[in-house]
């Protein structure tokens, strides 16, 4: 009577393999994931810290505003629409002395240029209430989500009253 | 007749295949090491050369707010004098671009002190100028013949005042300021690292500008 010898197999097996690429894909995905935060984190501190430049330079210039021409004039002046940013400001106040209005118009557009460079997608406002000022730069938290489909990104902002 | 044994461990080809195989993988982690070792000391160069220059920054300003001390400017209180190129000796090599020269009231106490720290004054006034040269920015105390760098890393530095006028606000050079410090507003400082492009106001990196009263 003959019989038939079991065959001897190497290599891997089909579901080792498949056990394998799965756990290697988990890996993958969930380290892709932590990067991804890790990146986003760091840029959002960033700009974070971008902003807070931004106000304070503006803030700078608001107080020299103050020291010549008055909070009031200031307020006055400068609340309400701000510049679209997107044009380069040209130097002012260095050939001849500005009044108050050019200062402020001159100080806004500047700022608008520096933040429209710095943080594309930023929106500011500024706003009045009770003698103090709320200057706030906002942007997207997650610009990819901002197409008009509902799915608008929620938006960081950073402000300053002054 | 010749009879075979069977043979057993590695065979010559076997064994250059894993030396060869041992060489790669030794070869691509030595490589990796030199890499990331060279991407480390870079970011550690980066890191120190920005710390240098936010700190340069942050004492710049800390010394131009205590410029006067706390009392407003007048003709006989200087606060912080335009630049007096008199004030650098021989001695010091030629500044690129601005010198800025801060006086402080000796009566200002433990908050007045030159930009080596000690409270030494001249004529009622604690003074110290600052200028970038060979790459430094360097300080020195009117009453020191030598002058100190700071920190280096630097191209130059420029400097504006924000004048008072009649009809409004002017921004002047720094070297247009008047020397009794009336009539200005602010100051506005230009540190220009060497590894940025050398811009003038408005368009001054935002973290190497600082700006008083």
């Amino acid at each position: 009577m003959r019989t038939a010898r079991p065959q001897a197999w190497h290599g891997f097996a089909l579901i080792d393999a498949l056990v394998a690429l799965v756990i290697v894909g988990i890996m993958t995905v969930g380290f892709s994931n932590a990067w991804l935060q890790f990146q986003r984190t760091t840029q959002l501190t960033q700009m974070r810290q971008t902003a807070h430049a931004l106000l304070d330079d503006l803030a700078q210039n608001l107080l020299v505003h103050d020291a010549r021409f008055g909070t009031a004039s200031r307020i006055t002046l400068t609340t309400g629409s701000l510049p679209s940013g997107d044009a380069l400001p040209g130097i002012a106040c260095r050939d001849r002395a500005c009044n108050a209005s050019e200062f402020s118009d001159a100080t806004l557009q500047a700022w608008a240029y520096a933040v429209h460079s710095a943080l594309p997608l930023a929106t500011l406002t500024v706003t009045a209430e009770s003698g103090w000022q709320r200057w706030e730069i906002a942007w997207p938290q997650n610009p990819s989500a901002m197409p008009a489909d509902g799915t608008e990104s929620p938006l960081t902002r950073v402000f300053m009253w002054l | 007749m010749v009879i075979t044994t069977p043979q057993s461990g590695s065979s010559l080809v076997g064994l250059l295949v894993g030396l060869a195989l041992g060489l790669l993988v030794v070869g691509i982690g030595v490589q990796s090491f030199a890499y990331f070792a060279g991407e480390t000391l870079n970011q550690q160069v980066r890191l120190a050369t920005a710390t240098s220059q936010r700190v340069t920054a942050h004492f710049l300003s800390a010394q131009a707010r205590h410029a006067g001390g706390l009392t407003p400017a007048s003709a006989t209180n200087l606060n912080l004098v335009a630049p007096q190129p008199a004030t650098l000796s021989s001695a010091d090599a030629g500044a690129n671009g601005d010198v800025l020269n801060v006086a402080q009231p000796a009566t200002a106490g433990l908050d007045a002190a030159d930009c080596l720290g000690r409270s030494k004054a001249v004529g009622n006034q604690i003074q110290s100028s600052f200028w970038v040269s060979s790459e430094n920015l360097r300080c020195r105390a009117s009453n020191e013949s030598s002058n100190q760098p700071l920190s280096a890393g630097w191209a130059q530095m420029t400097g504006e005042v924000a004048m008072a006028t009649a009809v409004g606000i002017q921004w002047l050079p720094l070297a247009s300021a008047p020397k009794d410090g009336g009539g200005i507003l602010a100051y506005r400082l230009c540190l220009t690292a060497l590894d940025t492009p050398v811009l003038t106001p408005p368009n001054c990196p935002l973290t190497h500008r600082t700006r008083t009263r």
